[in-house]
């Protein structure tokens, strides 16, 4: 594996991998810059070589994630800016007066918002599970929630504050027998966790680019199952698509009904780029993740004052709190004295917070990735050491 | 004698030619000559006698044809 060596890199020590990945594969930032220089035309749009270039690097990205992620239709993969766009349309294009939604005390804004806004509106109903400790749901609990109105669940695959992982199999299964559509924010999953919408019964899936698959941050996806009626998805932005230019109407057809506007061609490249690297490395980046969670969770332990917070599986991710310190003053002291880059607060997710019990004061997340090493999780053991016997002083 | 595949979206277009080039099937994506339609898309271009041929491979594939137009 190789990643970017900067001088001013070798003083860093990156734990904030789920925020985004960092460094990027060096053969993401190669096609970014081949795009760039040689055909970043603009895709779909007119008939010359260079944009039916740009386009095929296009369908070559949705090919390899349509793959990626058991779907058989290239087309069901559907671009846009991030998880956050595609999740508002996912859940905004899908609600309408009277829905019932369930949803979970593990998610983020990206989807607690819009369908928080779809609530105060008055347009639908709102349960937000309670799971067990760690905030995983049980089918038990999402039966009780159910009324004859539930016809949507949206779930967060992997928490971004713990790493915890909700069995997505079981729950949409569950959700396919009993009519309920099923949205699924890949987002801190996509990557790691082996996802694959016919096994899992998934009937949306949304990822973002720039966390685990290594894009560059600029482009994300949705993919719709291959049984998914698109006649359930409205569209919430409209515009030129290069297709049935003569019509002043949306096209009706994927991917073309979601996708208006120019896309990022070099992102997308990077993205079909940084899907080949996690392809290529899927082991090796798993076990490391996992190695390094395990090994600090060791090591932390020992030391007194500091709480941890990892949910139910080791994929890297890991938030903790020092007795007597607050969270803020903890990441400057690593980013200021030890140049380890750290999350703190509450990490766009208030309900996981609440739920973990941390609210409003938050925790400070380490998150890893395949560049990191385990002289750093000592490093950063020695950091909380000495910040814990400072402060407690 | 050529024949001109016309396609509702690029999107498809490229799939199309993607799919034929992987079953070995001769095809050239060009643009979508004026005389055919106003679109500014491109669209594929195929010998004639193989016209048959294509559609099937396209139909097995759910690739929607919007036509075939001879020139
Ligand atoms: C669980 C979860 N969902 C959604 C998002 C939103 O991703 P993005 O900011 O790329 O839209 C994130 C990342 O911040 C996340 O951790």
């Amino acid at each position: 594996m190789t990643t970017q060596s900067l001088e001013s890199q070798s003083e860093i020590i990156y734990f904030d991998n789920s925020a985004t990945s960092f460094p990027k594969p060096n053969e993401v930032v190669e096609v970014i810059s081949k795009s760039l220089r040689e055909f970043s035309a603009n895709p779909g749009r007119a008939g010359h070589k260079l944009s039916m270039r740009a386009g095929s690097e296009i369908f070559k990205t949705r090919l390899n994630l349509a793959s990626f992620f058991g779907v058989s239709n290239p087309m069901a993969v559907v671009f846009d800016l991030n998880a956050t766009a595609l999740l508002n349309l996912a859940i905004k294009g899908f609600a309408y007066k009277g829905l019932h939604v369930i949803t979970t005390s593990l998610e983020h804004n990206s989807t607690i918002r819009p369908l928080m806004r779809l609530k105060n509106d008055g347009i639908i109903n709102l349960s937000i599970t309670s799971g067990d400790e760690d905030g995983i749901v049980g089918l038990k609990e999402i039966e009780s929630l159910k009324n004859s109105n539930t016809k949507l669940l949206v779930i967060n695959h992997t928490s971004n504050v713990t790493g915890s992982t909700q069995p997505i199999r079981e729950i949409c299964k569950w959700c396919r027998e009993n009519g309920i559509v099923t949205i699924v924010d890949a987002s801190q999953s996509a990557g790691f966790e082996k996802i694959d919408l016919k096994e899992d019964f998934i009937d949306i899936l949304c990822f973002t680019g720039h966390k685990g698959l290594y894009s560059p941050m600029g482009v994300g996806g949705m993919v719709l199952a291959d049984e998914f009626d698109l006649t359930l998805l409205k569209p919430l932005k409209e515009g030129g698509t290069g297709s049935l230019s003569e019509e002043i109407v949306q096209p009706d057809f994927l991917p073309d009904i979601f996708e208006s506007g120019t896309p990022p061609l070099p992102m997308i490249a990077g993205l079909n780029e940084g899907l080949e690297f996690v392809k290529r490395n899927y082991e090796s980046i798993t076990k490391k993740k996992i190695e390094l969670e395990s090994y600090f969770i060791k090591r932390a332990k020992k030391i007194e004052g500091v709480e941890l917070f990892y949910g139910n599986v080791r994929n890297g991710v890991i938030s903790f709190r020092v007795k007597g310190v607050s969270v803020s003053k903890i990441t400057e002291i690593l980013s200021e004295d030890y140049g380890i880059m750290s999350r703190q607060g509450l990490h766009c997710a208030p309900l996981a917070h609440k739920k973990l019990g941390t609210f409003p004061e938050g925790l400070v997340r380490f998150s890893f990735g395949y560049s990191n090493e385990i002289w750093q999780i000592d490093k950063a053991i020695e950091a909380i050491e000495d910040i814990e016997r400072i402060e407690s002083e | 004698m050529s024949s001109y595949v016309l396609f509702y979206s690029s999107n498809y277009t490229i799939w199309a030619e993607n799919t034929l080039k992987d079953a070995g099937v001769e095809c050239k994506m060009v643009s979508v000559p004026r005389e055919i339609s106003s679109d500014c898309g491109y669209c594929l271009k195929i010998s004639s006698d193989k016209k048959d041929e294509i559609e099937e491979i396209l139909r097995k594939k759910h690739i929607p044809i919007e036509g075939i137009v001879e020139l």
